[in-house]
């Protein structure tokens, strides 16, 4: 679906580059569509090359959108997208949407899929980051990180503790991270989205029952679109978030401050 | 940008730095602003500053009163039409060695019990309404940490977090959205008591922060902005620190 850009000349992010892993589908796609809009060259990385090339090949005359393979969780394949796409156009702002859930109850958890969840979620977030980081430090740009972590990295859920985990520990590295790099000039934040309609999360809305507490559990009475993130992280990473580092920033509806259901 | 065509605004505290600056950007972005503050002639140089313009009103608020909040918006409803937002930006800053504070009481009507008085006023017309729309009140880094010497801010700050919540929940079948903004207490040097904005310690303010340097209103304004837009449509309940990075932990060893 092609968003129509109001106006080239005074998108906010014209002239700026934007990495965005996990770019080819749910939040890193609206992200990815939201930066272009806005006058954004957007590299869109993913595992599924496929699902990259789509999302590249769908904005269409909105600007450079180009697609790239990586493997998040191999720091040498997240070192080498970052330097070759940053040979191309310098990154200023990276995205780390890649990610995936899990639900299992704890004595069914078994140690791989606990190690899978945190190496997509948390170490393809730090790997990022660290390339990130020596590319800018190296050319003394200053940039913006923005880290998709979860609700759930500030309260838990059952039967997720590996996704808990690993989204409680994006949230501590994003303000460890927050804390570092602020010399080096990048602001380092993250969006804490609540329940959010993407492919990942709707196979559980067809039930109507949970749809109606989905419905119950939310102050504003649903649950949250890809774009309403994606407006969020591109606020984070402009000029109007210039003194937000280190900031967690729920996306939820109010979910987090409620704590009947 | 023109995020706000065609909305009505009320912030108090408009003659504040902060609130006057938030003031000017929404208008500028073609926001109709009311401008309440309780010093008349702050707001009234404000809205000079705004060319007077048909879009523009000043008038006196003490959140303290329910009368006065009521009579406020009961102008401004009959003159703009149903309001689109509120910005709670008014304040009294005390400085007092515990326990010997003399404005406990009024430190606490204005910043907790004034900002419960205005949206319980701006919620009971939106109900009527029914139109979506935004609350932002003007909280501190006081909101999570304490500060010496600001037993009562820091209480009254504690407090605002918590009614920010509550509201978040109860408003949000009213369609209004309630947020908060935890500045960093900032120093802007033109204006009077400035210094005392700072936490006393014998490193300066801009070695204890991450970015390395003090907020200006217009850091703080802009948040504000933002959660009053569209763009937030899925914010509500959410505290937003604006401190460079202050409440993410500390520049240690």
């Amino acid at each position: 679906m092609a968003i129509p850009l109001k106006d080239p000349t005074v998108g906010k992010f014209v002239g700026r580059t934007v990495l965005v892993t996990g770019g080819g589908r749910g939040i890193g796609e609206a992200c990815v569509r939201s930066f272009a809009s806005e006058g954004a060259s957007v590299v869109i990385a993913d595992l599924d090359y496929d699902a990259a090339s789509h999302v590249a090949a769908s904005i269409g005359e909105l600007g450079a959108a180009r697609p790239v393979a990586v493997d998040v969780t191999k720091p040498d394949q997240v070192d080498e997208v970052l330097s070759t796409s940053a040979q191309i156009s310098p990154i200023d702002i990276l995205v780390n949407c890649a990610g995936i859930l899990d639900t299992k109850p704890l004595l069914e958890l078994d140690l791989a899929t606990w190690r899978r969840v945190h190496a997509i979620n948390l170490e393809g977030t730090l790997f990022a980051c660290q390339s990130f980081a020596r590319l800018l430090s190296a050319t003394r740009r200053p940039g913006s990180i923005v880290n998709i972590a979860s609700v759930v990295g500030l309260l838990a859920l059952v039967n997720r503790s590996a996704y808990v985990s690993s989204k409680h520990a994006v949230v501590g590295l994003t303000r460890a991270l927050a804390l570092e790099l602020a010399p080096a000039g990048i602001r380092v934040n993250a969006i804490a989205p609540g329940v959010i309609r993407t492919p990942m999360a709707d196979v559980h809305f067809r039930d109507p029952a949970v749809a109606a507490r989905v419905q119950a559990a939310h102050a504003l009475g649903r649950p949250g679109r890809p774009e309403e993130v994606a407006a969020a992280v591109r606020f984070l990473a402009s000029d109007d978030a210039a003194y937000l580092t280190g900031v967690i920033l729920p996306v939820d509806g109010g979910f987090t401050c409620d704590n009947q259901m | 940008m023109t995020r706000f065509d065609g909305r009505k605004i009320l912030i108090t505290g408009a003659g504040g730095a902060i609130g006057e600056l938030t003031a000017k950007m929404f208008f500028a972005e073609g926001a109709s602003v009311i401008l309440a503050d309780a010093d008349l002639a702050a707001a009234q140089h404000v809205a000079t500053e705004l060319n007077g313009d048909h879009r523009v009103m000043a008038c006196r608020i003490d959140v303290g009163d329910c009368n006065s909040v009521d009579a406020v918006f009961a102008d401004a409803e009959a003159r703009f039409g149903p309001l689109d937002g509120v910005v709670n930006g008014a304040g009294l800053q005390e400085i007092a060695p515990a326990p010997a504070s003399e404005r406990w009481k009024d430190v606490l009507d204005i910043h907790l019990t004034g900002t419960f008085s205005v949206c319980r006023a701006f919620a009971g017309l939106a109900n009527k309404h029914r139109t979506p729309a935004s609350i932002v009140n003007l909280s501190s880094t006081a909101t999570h940490a304490s500060l010496p010497n600001r037993a009562a801010y820091v209480s009254a700050k504690h407090g605002l977090s918590g009614l920010t919540q509550q509201f978040a929940l109860e408003f949000g079948a009213f369609g209004i959205r309630v947020n908060a903004v935890a500045a960093a207490l900032r120093c802007p040097p033109e204006r009077e008591n400035a210094r005392h904005m700072v936490p006393e310690s014998d490193r300066p303010a801009e070695t204890r922060i991450p970015l390395g340097r003090l907020a200006t209103a217009q850091d703080v304004a802009s948040v504000v902005l933002f959660l009053s837009s569209d763009e937030a449509s899925f914010i509500t309940g959410a505290v937003v620190p604006v401190d460079g990075g202050f409440s993410a932990g500390k520049l240690w060893p």
